[in-house]
């Protein structure tokens, strides 16, 4: 018969694509930063400064050592599909993104700094069998940016630094597929790897006065080329007459640019309040588009519409004695999609961060940070949803509610 | 001034510690209006098609989508329905190859898993009821079916009725607060099914039967939704074959057409491909695998299916191409049968609008559904496409007469419309692509030629609605 390509057609109409989503930005790339809320970069007076403003580099004299880690433990509901108020509740998961960060100044006014931190990340992974199954099942994406940066100091109080990114990556995405009519579902398994990708980073930092500091930092898109296997199992009678697409594929994801820019200022020598904007440029991921390198197979081609976003940081660092520092921050993260665009893959939504921590020289050489957030993300009902979950039209139209709990902690080494 | 700065930044904090904190989850219901419905106590008489059977079969996965089950999940009430476990009430059909399309017919059987159930079933559907059923059947042996000529006890009788009473006795005790009522759909399908060999109901048998049950259930003051009979010719059971070897016909020389055997007279008749092909003449889905045979001359639809070879066929000659070796009877609806079932259908119809009227039912009319699936473009419904093909039209199951899940869950949302007009209630839709697809593929498995599905012999012969 002709009409088997209904099916073929029909589950290719349902291959929106492999959901990478956004505002999968990570932003744990050091105790301290974290503690005060982000608010870092016209601060960046540790190791970390590679990834916040390497232009703070020249800040820090002799060789310094910062290893640490986020531990991230996400959670979100789904309540729905409305008029259903059933709640779905993602499977708990804990992430431990680690950053390593090294500097050293050569002179007084120009420094190198090498790290491994993983800016962008995302793992989302809802039970088996939940009515939003044939959107997103398990995403995984894991990034690694090898950050080699420079700092040079004209003049004094003011430093410039750039950088350059050598970067990996990989992406697992699982999910069902309906076979309807018949029963049961088929189960789509994604897993890419991309071999080497690459950015750069500009950023400079002044101090007009002692007790004020203006920091800029860029932090260019990289551009990631995944190749991977789309691998679908279902029914046999199905994969006989070829109703699965699958085989090798290549995808495209461009994680956004980052301009940043800070102020710091030190209201009484014991404490410094800093502010960040950070503008972010998500509509890189306008589209996610994965290929089938089988000419045969048709391609898929899903809208993922992100926006150009920011957040904005407020932190505050107490100094009760010379060696121990109490941290404190706060910032807002504003969604970088509309809610019709939303996906479980990624529940984004306008996010509110609260951090507390502390900083503790034990030695003159070495110390420690410890620094806990909460984030809070604001519930977020869809009505409009453009995300169809069935083989109908069906929207998948509900309330998303989030939160997420981080506890980082960093060791830092100083070596004259 | 050190003390304000670190006072301000404190306070601020825990103010937006408070309202990060905040729990969003309440949870609202959606507000649905019931009007004058009450479904506490919500009972469906019928037959196959209230019990929910697929596929010629009855199955707990398919039992879940029977519409009074997918209206109760979806007000919320209690349902209680004799369900069969996996893979359900012998003869289930399977999917075994899609390229070419082939049946497989699975021998194994499920077990009853709800018999101690305290109460009566909510649903009390039966497979194979018949409108005499509803009054008078209590057991397997006392059925419509049970009686001379057909000599046929239906078990699924004890499954659902348990010794405890007759169908409408046990919609009586349970004191019901809503009923639906679709019963009559054997007294003529069967007639059709069987290529006009099973008598169908006499209307005078019908017209009292439909009285009595109505007079019984008036006397619960609840209101009764009640089911017409379908037009079963436009099911893919009739439209499936017949095209098929409308063609076949067309590539051999010399053929007249498709020549079968009538049940009076003249004995042996002809349908031409173009009667085929534009369902003048139907054959039915279980004449699919003769359909194959069609030229034959060793007498193999006959070894097949272990008949003797009737008195008078010389089956050296070409099957169904000659008066000789004509095409069987029973797997043939011809012009003046299909007349017959239209006169037999409207007649039924007709007596069911005239007894609801009186008694100020409410009946729902399939005319304009199942025409409408039945129709070139078909009927798309919360963005899923249906219609009556065979398949692919995903309304009707593997038997070509039952529905899907999801083509249940339409049918459920014709008792809701109806119960909203009826109850000045404002129930929602369901949503029919939120159902999950329902045919079954055997383990491990094209249509044939011409577009004819392959149909174990003897698979369909006990498909009734």
């Amino acid at each position: 018969m002709k009409n088997y390509l209904y099916i073929i057609l029909m589950i290719l109409g349902l291959f929106p694509g492999i959901i990478l989503a956004g505002g999968f930005q990570i932003n744990e790339h050091g105790a301290k930063a974290m503690g005060l809320g982000g608010a870092f970069t016209a601060v960046a007076n540790d190791a970390s400064a590679i990834y916040w403003n390497s232009a703070g580099m020249t800040q820090l004299r002799g060789t310094n050592f910062l290893l640490g880690s986020a531990l991230i433990a996400p959670s979100s509901s789904f309540r729905g599909v409305s008029p259903s108020v059933d709640i779905t509740r993602m499977k708990s998961q804990a992430f431990f993104p680690s950053h390593l960060f090294i500097t050293h100044s050569f002179t007084e006014s120009f420094s190198a700094g090498l790290g491994l931190t993983t800016p962008f990340g995302l793992g989302t992974h809802w039970k088996d069998g939940w009515v939003g199954r044939y959107l997103a099942l398990e995403t995984e994406l894991k990034t690694f940016w090898v950050p080699i940066t420079f700092a040079y100091s004209p003049i004094e109080n003011f430093s410039i630094g750039a950088g350059f990114i050598y970067s990996f990556a990989d992406v697992l995405i699982t999910r069902n597929n309906p076979q309807a009519p018949f029963a049961g579902d088929a189960y789509v398994e994604l897993e890419g790897n991309d071999q080497f990708a690459y950015g750069y980073t500009f950023s400079l930092m002044y101090k007009p006065v002692k007790e004020f500091t203006i920091g800029a930092s860029f932090r260019s898109e990289v551009e990631y080329e995944f190749e991977g296997t789309a691998v679908v199992t279902g029914a046999e009678q199905l994969q006989e007459i070829g109703a699965f697409p699958g085989g090798d594929v290549t995808a495209k994801l461009t994680t956004p640019m980052n301009i940043v820019g800070g102020l710091a200022y030190q209201v009484i020598p014991q404490l410094r309040l800093s502010a960040d904007f950070q503008w972010i440029g998500w509509s890189s991921y306008d589209s996610l588009n994965v290929n089938f390198v089988d000419p045969d197979m048709e391609d898929s081609k899903s809208a993922r519409l992100y926006k150009d976003t920011y957040i904005i940081r407020f932190g505050a660092q107490y100094d009760l004695t010379d060696q121990f520092s109490l941290l404190g921050g706060v910032y807002f993260d504003k969604m970088p999609v509309d809610p019709e665009y939303v996906s479980p893959s990624l529940p984004d939504s306008d996010r509110l961060g609260l951090s507390i921590g502390a900083n503790a020289k034990i030695f003159d050489s070495f110390g420690i940070s410890g620094s806990y957030l909460f984030i809070r993300a604001k519930e977020l009902t869809v009505t409009n949803s453009k995300e169809i979950y069935t083989t109908g039209d069906s929207q998948f139209n509900g309330t998303y509610n989030s939160s997420a709990n981080l506890l980082s902690l960093s060791l830092y080494y100083h070596l004259q | 001034m050190k003390k304000l700065y670190i006072s301000i930044s404190l306070l601020s904090f825990i103010v937006l510690a408070i309202i990060g904190c905040e729990d969003y989850n309440d949870l609202t219901a959606p507000e649905i209006n019931f009007g004058s419905a009450d479904f506490n106590r919500f009972v469906c008489i019928g037959n196959s098609l209230t019990m929910g059977e697929q596929s010629n079969s009855i199955f707990a996965s398919a039992q879940m989508y029977s519409f009074g089950n997918i209206i109760a999940k979806h007000v919320g009430t209690t349902y209680a329905q004799a369900t069969i476990s996996e893979p359900g009430s012998v003869g289930r059909l399977e999917v075994a190859s899609l390229n070419p399309f082939t049946l497989y017919t699975n021998p194994g059987q499920g077990s009853p898993t709800n018999l101690n159930y305290p109460a009566s079933y909510n649903n009390l559907g039966i497979k194979s009821a018949f409108i005499y059923d509803v009054m008078n059947a209590r057991s397997s042996t006392t059925c419509y079916t049970a009686q001379p000529p057909f000599n046929t006890p239906n078990p699924f009788f004890d499954l659902v009725l348990r010794g405890l009473g007759t169908q409408m006795e046990l919609a009586l005790s349970q004191d019901p607060t809503l009923i639906t009522l679709w019963i009559g759909n054997n007294d003529i399908l069967a007639f059709a099914t069987r290529g006009g060999l099973f008598p169908p109901t006499n209307a005078t048998l019908f017209q009292n039967q439909y009285t009595q049950i109505l007079t019984s259930l008036s006397s619960t003051g609840a209101p009764v939704i009640i089911g017409s009979l379908p037009n079963g010719l436009l099911t893919p059971f009739f439209t499936t074959v017949g095209p098929g070897i409308g063609l076949a016909l067309q590539g051999i020389p010399g053929a007249a057409g498709l020549v079968y055997q009538t049940t009076g007279a003249p004995g042996i008749a002809v349908a031409t491909s173009s009667d085929l092909i534009n369902l003048s003449t139907l054959v039915t889905l279980s004449g699919s695998s003769a359909a194959g045979l069609l030229g034959n001359t060793t007498g193999k639809y006959y070894t097949d299916n272990g008949i003797p070879v009737p008195a008078g066929v010389d089956i050296t000659k070409p099957f169904g191409l000659t008066p000789e070796n004509p095409f069987p009877n029973g797997l043939v609806l011809d012009p003046t049968e299909i007349a017959a079932y239209h006169a037999l259908r409207d007649g039924f119809n007709q007596i069911i609008s005239g007894l609801a009227l009186n008694f100020g039912y409410h009946v729902i009319n399939w005319d304009d559904l199942f025409t409408q699936l039945a129709s070139t473009n078909g009927l798309v419904i919360n963005g899923v496409n249906f219609s009556s093909t065979y398949i692919q039209g995903n309304f009707f199951s593997l038997d070509g007469v039952h529905p899907t899940s999801q083509g249940y869950g339409i049918i459920a949302n014709e008792f809701i419309k109806a119960i909203n007009e009826e109850c000045n209630a404002q129930i929602p839709l369901i949503d029919v692509s939120t159902i999950p697809g329902s045919l079954v593929f055997e383990g491990q498995v094209s249509m044939g030629k011409y577009g004819i599905p392959v149909i174990p012999y003897g698979s369909l012969d006990n498909v009734l609605f």
